[in-house]
């Protein structure tokens, strides 16, 4: 009985959080004028679609947004791992002065919104002249206390006589992190991959801050872009399709990592 | 086992005043230990003694506060651990999870004779000193497993062995460095009794064999004994005996020696006492313990069971304790037979087991124990039944 409920209320909560996305895809393809006929979803129709995608990819860059967002992402997602296993690895396993400290001011910095440091960093890039450039879009995220955090929690449950047999058979410390710490925390990484990809992908507070140019701007501004701009004001279809075009990359992600997510999730918080 | 056996050149360690701090807690004090090359020395004590401190401050593993530690005569303070010649064998194995078995071996010699490059999948084939360096690696593993019977488990990863098997594999792994020195960090305490001796005898086989200088620490005194040239006990950070096996047992220096090597058990008699109730033809002062007169001395008097025995009737001539039997506990062979002294202190006397049923509770009888192989030392007061302050009533 109570397993049934259960059950009932989780099927309601997925229909809840899906709804929006069916009704994007459905709408993105179907024709102008059906979308407003009052159906719970508007019936599809392939010239319409063909119709709505080709619009939403040839009035705007759609194609170059991607690649920005998927260069961002991945650069910044590089540079944030190699800062935070290394920094990681040191608040978990190697005794120092200040490391309480310090790792007391990675938990606070977890809690400081982007908004707070937001003026005197767009100050600072744009005195460096880097408005509108890839250096604005992604030097601000690349020490992440979240990825410091994770990588921390992982770390801190691997075995310490490990670490010492490494030491004595030659590795740097470097080496115990890139060549033990992190292939034994790969659920770890994949868990915060997914994280870090999602949220840049889909920041648009950032790039409405420090970028203007239509060639630099990510998925989500390009969209918004694409919304006010002239001419596809009220084609609905379009923008559909153009918001199932920049999700669609982040719901395979997130299919492809889903496993490694709850494990990284899991361990994390039993640490 | 033929020409493919590591052979070492042995060396000697020196261990000078090495003291190590945690916190207030002293881990090591003034610890001084010499070992000859090639010889294996146990370091034998009770959990938290600091055996396994002394033996990661060997290793560098441990930042000292003071002293020296020198390897084949060279000072090896203030070298990294991969540095100092020195293999390590732990407790818990700490084989590298992700790695097979060949990767965890070959390991020391890929992170010492390929440089970063040549650890790179692919790169070394355009090499031929990296490719020859990579076989002459693989060889060596082959040599080792070979030497150590692990050969088919070379491509398995350590989650899929057994604990024997990966202890042989963590043994693989600090012999494939050749190093001056092994140490080797309670190594048989995660196997079960039966593997357990068949293991030490083999390393003890395969140490000989090698001739390598070995620091084994242990818990257990009769692995110790079974398998060293000479022991150091150690209490509370610091070695108070250092001997062979048959010097410590027959002349432990401090009681708490005595108890540590007569388990489960140690008769402990009160000197005093002794004098009041021990009868016999010979008087009190006659009697002599331990080469001294048992008439005016102090401390307290110990024997082990297995040198004490009980008639029903004292035998005449020899000095005999009256006693009163508790109960028994079978042994197999032998027996163990609690009997209460006249001041109400519990003996233990080994008997044989078939001669239980001839001491029912309550039995009254005489206890004799050997005389010469009874010690005298000083009175634990109250709880401080250690050793250091023994000593410093001393």
């Amino acid at each position: 009985m109570a397993r049934a409920l259960g059950w009932t209320l989780l099927c309601l909560a997925a229909a809840v959080t899906l709804l929006p996305f069916v009704y994007m895809l459905a709408v993105s393809f179907a024709a102008q004028g059906t979308i407003y006929s009052g159906a719970l979803l508007p019936a599809p129709s392939l010239a319409a679609a063909r119709e709505n995608y080709a619009f939403a990819l040839t009035e705007v860059p759609l194609a170059r947004f991607m690649l920005n967002g998927a260069l961002v992402c991945g650069v910044l997602l590089v540079l944030q791992v190699t800062i935070a296993a290394p920094a990681g690895y040191a608040l978990a396993k190697l005794p120092f002065r200040g490391r309480p400290v310090l790792f007391g001011a990675v938990i606070v910095a977890l809690m400081i919104p982007m908004q707070v440091p937001a003026i005197p960093l767009y100050v600072a890039i744009a005195w460096m002249g880097l408005l509108d450039t890839y250096t604005a879009l992604i030097a601000p995220f690349v020490i992440s206390a979240l990825a410091i955090f994770l990588f921390r929690q992982f770390f801190v449950n691997y075995p310490s006589e490990v670490i010492d047999a490494a030491r004595l058979d030659g590795f740097s410390e470097l080496g115990i992190v890139w060549r033990l710490m992190v292939p034994a925390a790969w659920p770890a990484v994949a868990a915060f991959a997914t994280i870090s990809i999602i949220n840049h992908w889909n920041d648009l507070y950032w790039p409405l801050v420090v970028v203007t140019r239509t060639e630099m701007m990510t998925p989500p501004m390009g969209l918004a872009a694409f919304r006010s701009s002239g001419e596809s004001a009220g084609n609905v279809g379009a923008l559909m399709a153009g918001g199932v075009m920049i999700t669609a990359p982040l719901v395979l992600a997130f299919l492809f990592f889903q496993r490694a997510l709850v494990r990284g999730f899991g361990m994390g918080a039993r640490a | 086992m033929q020409g493919t056996d590591h052979t070492m050149e042995s060396q000697t360690l020196e261990i000078a005043d090495l003291t190590c701090r945690f916190g207030a807690h002293r881990a090591l004090d003034a610890v001084s230990l010499s070992v000859g090359a090639g010889e294996f020395v146990s370091i034998l004590g009770p959990s938290g003694c600091g055996k396994s401190t002394l033996l990661r401050s060997i290793a560098g593993l441990e930042a000292v506060e003071g002293g020296t530690i020198r390897i084949g005569g060279q000072s090896v303070d203030g070298l990294r651990p991969r540095d100092r010649g020195v293999a390590f064998v732990f407790q818990s194995y700490a084989l590298y999870p992700h790695m097979s078995c060949a990767e965890n071996i070959a390991a020391p010699l890929r992170m010492s004779e390929l440089g970063p490059l040549g650890r790179l999948p692919l790169l070394w084939r355009l090499s031929g000193r990296m490719r020859r360096t990579r076989e002459s690696i693989a060889d060596r593993v082959g040599a080792t497993a070979r030497q150590l019977q692990i050969e088919p488990l070379l491509g398995r990863r350590p989650a899929a062995l057994s604990g024997g098997q990966r202890q042989r594999v963590a043994l693989g792994r600090a012999l494939i460095r050749e190093p001056a020195l092994f140490l080797l960090d309670e190594p048989l305490a995660n196997l079960d009794a039966a593997l357990r001796n068949r293991t030490r005898t083999d390393l003890r086989a395969l140490q000989r064999r090698i001739g390598a200088t070995t620091l084994f620490v242990t818990h257990d005194q009769t692995e110790a004994m079974a398998i060293s040239d000479r022991i150091a006990v150690m209490f509370d950070g610091r070695i108070h005996q250092v001997g062979t096996p048959d010097e410590i047992y027959r002349d432990p220096e401090t009681l708490a020696i005595a108890r540590f090597f007569s388990q489960p058990h140690l008769n402990v008699v009160p000197a005093a006492t002794l004098r009041r109730h021990i009868g016999g033809a010979t008087a009190a002062g006659d009697i002599r313990i331990g080469g001294a007169a048992l008439e005016g001395m102090a401390g307290v008097v110990a024997f082990r069971p297995e040198d004490a025995s009980i008639r029903t009737a004292r035998r005449p001539g020899l000095p005999g304790l009256p006693c009163t039997v508790d109960h028994a506990e079978h042994a197999g062979h032998d027996a163990n037979l609690f009997v209460r002294l006249a001041d109400g202190e519990t003996a233990v006397v080994r008997i044989r087991s078939h001669e239980i049923a001839d001491w029912p509770q309550g039995a009254e009888g005489v206890l004799h124990f050997d005389l010469d192989a009874a010690r005298r030392f000083d009175a634990p007061q109250g709880e401080a039944e250690t050793p250091s302050r023994a000593r410093e009533v001393a």
